[in-house]
């Protein structure tokens, strides 16, 4: 925490050298964030920059309350949804409904999805299918590692939402991914 | 919330080994899998292109326009000043502002209390954004 405060301080200061630092200390975890919620390949880099940018700015404003980390990827969040919206994208949420989850399970996978042997692909792809809210839950837990409370303050969500939606994306996945086994069986 | 699948994800989670069956054995790999990041990484040269970026943002800042507008609108008044001084009768005459040296101190006072308040009004927007600081984010 003294190591992020100095490093803070000393960008708020104009060192770039600092700025670079923290660049490269926080630019995987802003990738993956963007990755998970804008699909499209060629505007992710530029959403990228933009979030730095924005660091940039409002660092001076950034009062220690939480980890830096957690700090960026609340901004890195909030301008992937931006962005989402400002294309008019709907943002889906899955109902409760033992219908819809079976309808989740029963629905055809598409091709590139089924050919797919290698699991750690299998269940890349089938992420990229589920609403943004549940993909960027799984993206903070699983790969970035992140607690509740954390994934919290990102989404600005109850911790209860939260832990609703990281248990519905892993069962929907779970369920296809039985079924995956199931054909891979039978062949 | 199905509690017996919720308690299976969390024994899965802690490495529990005695949990067994399909449920359990599709947990197991969707959890490995889960674990490796989205497919993708930015370029080689990333933080070179945000800091060309953030500079060139802080420069725009910085480049007063208005004050270069001022200065240059302000020399020209003195250049048109002169030059009509210098093509017409007027003779000036700086012994109208005379009497303004009697209150020397009240003008002053005035400047100084001029910029106070343009920078303590400065501090109380900034205290404002402060508060509120990802409000436009």
């Amino acid at each position: 925490m003294i190591e992020e405060r100095a490093l803070v301080s000393r960008v708020i200061s104009g060192d770039m050298y600092a700025f670079r630092q923290l660049i490269k200390q926080h630019e995987r975890l802003v990738a993956h964030m963007v990755a998970r919620v804008v699909k499209v390949a060629e505007e992710r880099e530029e959403l990228c920059q933009d979030v730095f940018l924005k660091v940039h700015e409002k660092l001076k404003d950034f009062a220690f309350q939480s980890k830096l980390s957690t700090w960026i990827a609340t901004i890195a969040y909030r301008q992937a949804i931006n962005h989402l919206r400002k294309q008019k994208m709907e943002f889906v949420d899955i109902p409760a409904e033992e219908t819809a989850i079976q309808a989740f399970v029963d629905r055809a996978t598409p091709e590139n999805v089924v050919e797919e042997a290698d699991m750690d692909e299998y269940v890349r792809k089938l992420v990229d299918q589920l609403p943004v809210q549940y993909r960027t839950v799984l993206t903070l837990y699983h790969v970035e590692g992140m607690t509740y409370p954390e994934i919290c303050e990102v989404m600005n969500m109850p911790e209860g939402t939260i832990k609703n939606y990281l248990f519905r994306a892993r069962n929907l996945l779970k369920e296809k991914v039985k079924k995956h086994l199931g054909t891979e069986e039978l062949l | 919330m199905n509690q017996f699948e919720d308690d299976l994800q969390n024994e899965i989670e802690r490495g529990n080994a005695s949990y067994s069956g399909k449920d359990a054995e599709a947990y197991k790999l969707l959890f490995q899998a889960l674990e490796k990041p989205p497919h993708t990484n930015v370029s080689p040269n990333f933080a070179d292109k945000v800091i060309q970026k953030a500079l060139a943002k802080e420069q725009k800042k910085e480049s007063p326009r208005e004050f270069v507008w001022l200065i240059a609108g302000s020399f020209a008044l003195v250049v048109f000043m002169l030059i009509a001084f210098a093509y017409s009768s007027v003779a000036v005459n700086f012994s109208v502002l005379k009497p303004l040296w009697d209150y020397k101190g009240l003008i002053l006072l005035g400047a100084i209390m001029m910029v106070v308040f343009g920078r303590i009004e400065r501090q109380i927007l900034q205290r404002q954004i402060q508060r509120d600081p990802m409000a436009n984010a």
